[in-house]
């Protein structure tokens, strides 16, 4: 479950030069964020899956069609 | 029928008269873009009104009408479009400095089929920045304003579109929903709004915000109308990849099934725990409306959903992350402070915690699931406070006083999460700002959802009401035509 977060981490995660009140509010919220978490019915979510699913993939190309006779050998030029 | 009275119309009521030849779409596109001129400047619903394009549109339409070529209930109907859908050769700005010369070469599938429906698009609708946030306060192209008081926010991000429906500056408008974003400024503008099940309708050509979470849909003045909209732009899409194949009823045809023997859910938890005194008593009384007209009424229990604001914060902050990473790196100072603030966030959000919140997405589906094998629908309110004043949205304040940002989608994100349709539906007023009902139905539950919104509108008049500065300019045009 989410724990709180440095200022290091965040200034890290997030990139780019943050103020030291930009660096304040972001954990403020996290902390939030992380109170939320914290909430979450952990017993409970062990037991379902995320919504998050692969897809099948990609088909392969049609198949080509059945040859009824063997193709002619080929050889070198006469 | 004057100018006037013309934007006054509902859909329900134009269709016929245009199909009929006894309005043309060249005179109410013509009376909406009078309006609009008169109105928006109070408004600032509009980014762009396309008034060029918007007539020669109407006179394209009357031309088919003319030749026997009638495409339906939207034919030469006046619309506005969210800044997010692409409408080809004008620009989609997404209410940011970052996209605003970003210039689509293809509509979207949603203004792709109305114009295919005949509806004439009048211009692209304000909104918060990159639709990440519920008051519409646009730092790049100014602060929507409430129709109903014009100190107040309309709500977001679709707050553009909402105000000027309820404006009468145009006759229905396309919405996006990722958290609250159509149900919330519906519910504050006084107006009808509807997020549909997810995959109902298309995306594409749409900018995302958050893929797992995000709706687009419509909004307008009444339920009726809000269904021949949805009939015209919902149905499978192959260029969204989140659009089903399912098929598409007629939205309009349970309208008038009333309610008798309808079963009504209200939740035991969360969506009463907070909310304003008095948007409780009206919500109480359109729920008392609901079971007078015929619906039996019971409780239900949605265990988990009080998670479900932290899950949908998560998740939205973490998905709009990833898609704003590059511009975020290279362009942070061309963001708005609050919104660069929120998707900065998403970088800090571990993906223990995502997974985590995408769980207790399936808790929540899970409560919803239960509920609605005994129940049709279940009732809420749509946001649990007014319309908070502008400037004031960040700061505790209201009835509760709470900070309005931070409760405002408490109560409509759940239906993100689950994917299930909701309606907000007017059901009255708290001092002079409207208040929404909100009516979720289960996965592409739209009829059964709008059934019961229409009966509960037909039983009331809070629709028929409009707003004082839109009565205003009413006065005004008939002044002005009795002058000259």
């Amino acid at each position: 479950m989410a724990e709180t977060i440095s200022a290091d981490e965040i200034r890290r995660s997030v990139g780019g030069e943050l103020s030291e009140a930009e660096v304040i509010a972001l954990a403020e919220w996290h902390a939030g964020i992380a109170r939320g978490v914290s909430q979450y019915p952990a017993p409970e979510l062990r037991g379902v899956e995320p919504p998050l699913r692969s897809t099948p993939g990609p088909r392969a190309m049609p198949q080509p069609p059945a040859t009824s006779e063997p193709p002619a050998p080929s050889g070198p030029p006469a | 029928v004057s100018d006037s009275d013309l934007t006054q119309l509902d859909i329900t009521q134009l269709a016929p008269l245009l199909r009929d030849r006894q309005v043309s779409a060249a005179e109410l596109t013509d009376a909406y873009l009078d309006r609009i001129e008169r109105l928006d400047p109070r408004l600032n619903a509009y980014i762009r009104v396309m008034p060029d394009q918007a007539r020669a549109a109407a006179r394209q339409a009357d031309h088919d009408l003319a030749t026997g070529a009638y495409r339906g209930p939207l034919h030469g109907i006046p619309v506005g479009i969210k800044d997010l859908f692409d409408v080809a050769g004008v620009p989609t700005t997404m209410g940011s400095k970052i996209l605003r010369d970003n210039v689509p070469a293809r509509d979207a599938t949603v203004v792709g089929r109305l114009k295919q429906a005949g509806a004439i698009i009048l211009g692209k609708h304000n909104l918060h920045e990159f639709a990440f946030g519920i008051t519409s306060e646009n730092p790049h192209f100014g602060v929507v304003r409430n129709p109903w008081n014009t100190e107040r926010v309309p709500g977001g991000s679709s707050g553009g579109t909402a105000a000027a429906v309820a404006a009468n500056l145009c006759a229905a408008g396309i919405g996006s929903d990722t958290g609250a974003s159509i149900r919330a400024p519906a519910a504050f503008c006084g107006i009808v709004g509807l997020k549909p099940t997810y995959g109902r309708v298309s995306r594409a050509g749409a900018l995302p915000l958050a893929w797992s979470l995000d709706h687009a849909g419509p909004l307008a003045r009444t339920v009726a109308d809000c269904a021949l909209v949805l009939q015209a732009i919902a149905g499978a899409d192959p260029r969204d990849p989140g659009c089903t194949a399912e098929p598409v009823p007629d939205f309009t045809a349970d309208l008038l099934g009333g309610v008798t023997g309808l079963r009504i859910g209200i939740p035991r938890e969360y969506f009463f725990e907070i909310i304003e005194p008095e948007v409780e008593r009206l919500v109480d009384a359109a729920v008392a409306t609901l079971e007078r007209l015929g619906a039996h009424v019971e409780e239900v229990s949605l265990p988990h959903v009080g998670d479900a604001q932290t899950a949908g914060n998560v998740i939205m902050s973490a998905e709009a992350a990833a898609f704003h990473a590059e511009w975020l790196r290279e362009r942070s100072v061309d963001y708005g402070s609050d919104v660069l603030q929120r998707i900065r966030g998403g970088f800090i959000i571990s993906a223990t915690d995502y997974l985590h919140s995408q769980q207790v997405r399936a808790l929540v589906q899970q409560d919803f699931q239960s509920a609605f094998e005994r129940v049709h629908v279940v009732v809420a309110p749509t946001v649990p406070l007014v319309a908070p004043p502008i400037g004031r949205t960040q700061v505790p304040g209201g009835a509760l006083n709470m900070v309005p940002r931070a409760i405002a989608n408490r109560t409509t994100v759940p239906c993100n999460l689950t994917g299930m349709p909701a309606i907000s539906v007017p059901c009255g007023f708290a001092d002079g700002l409207p208040v929404g009902l909100q009516i979720m139905g289960p996965a592409f539950g739209e009829p059964m959802v709008l059934r019961v919104a229409a009966a509960y509108e037909q039983a009331t008049d809070w629709t028929a009401r409009r707003p004082l500065v839109l009565q205003a300019a009413i006065a005004a045009g008939a002044a002005d035509r009795s002058s000259t």
